[in-house]
């Protein structure tokens, strides 16, 4: 039985706290811990028209949100052999270089590990419940989900998903 | 007995309303009334591309405006811009 933990907050989260949780509740069939962290970047990428983004907020569905998460972990479960997983997102105003989002996946061995972590990272861009605003100087802007973003969770569909991500 | 319409993220932006109450049974009901109860740019927002539906948090599934689903009493029924999370 896989041990999934989700949590939607505005605080910031701690790796450390996470991983050790994640590492003592997986059990002694754990040989693999892998762990991803994504931080709010430095950039706007989709105006380009030099305006800086100077903070990022989070909208999300209470319920909701935790629900189309929990719906890409059993996904993934469903694929790799994970014995427990944790996913972390923060909603709220974010500034460059904060922590945004936390998955860690354990399995009996690496490349379980490995996938299971990336297969969830490229269903949360598309599938969960969010929604992401950049504040720049030049004003508010709805992000609009990337076609390569939309790609890769295809990829996972038709070959394992090997495709760069911009 | 009426139902609780929710407007998210850009959707809620860009018409300037949160939500409003409706006492439709069904999704067809609810598209008349909502195209009685908005401005007509309003609900040319909602009709968008992407834009989805959930009924007590789960998805339609049909799209909204071609659904002949029957909204419970008292439930929530949300309007969801296109995701982008991660």
């Amino acid at each position: 039985m896989s041990i999934t933990k989700i949590k939607i907050q505005t605080e910031d989260f701690d790796f450390a706290e996470h991983y050790s949780q994640i590492r003592a509740s997986g059990g002694e069939a754990v040989g693999a811990i892998a762990g991803f962290v994504g931080l709010v970047r430095d950039y706007n990428a989709h105006a380009g028209d030099g305006g800086e983004v100077t903070s990022l907020t989070l909208e999300h569905y209470p319920g909701m949100t935790e629900s189309s998460i929990e719906a890409i972990v059993q996904e993934a479960g469903a694929r790799w052999p994970l014995l427990a997983t944790t996913v972390v997102h923060r909603v709220g105003t974010l500034r460059p270089l904060d922590q945004i989002v936390m998955v860690l996946t354990a399995s009996a061995h690496r490349d379980a590990a490995f996938a299971g972590a990336e297969f969830i990272m490229d269903y949360l861009k598309t599938r969960a419940i969010l929604w992401k605003k950049e504040v720049s100087d030049k004003g508010d802007q709805w992000i609009e989900s990337t076609q390569a973003d939309q790609r890769r969770a295809v990829g996972w569909l038709q070959n394992g998903g090997n495709e760069t991500s911009d | 007995m009426t139902v609780e319409i929710k407007f998210f993220a850009s959707l809620r932006e860009r018409i300037a309303l949160a939500g409003l109450t409706s006492n439709a049974a069904s999704m067809p009901e609810l598209r008349q009334d909502l195209a009685q109860q908005l401005s007509t740019e309003a609900y040319q927002v909602l009709c968008g591309d992407g834009v989805r539906v959930a009924i007590n948090q789960a998805f339609l599934n049909d799209g909204w405006q071609e659904s002949v689903e029957t909204i419970p009493a008292g439930a929530e029924v949300a309007f969801l811009p296109p995701v982008t999370g991660g």
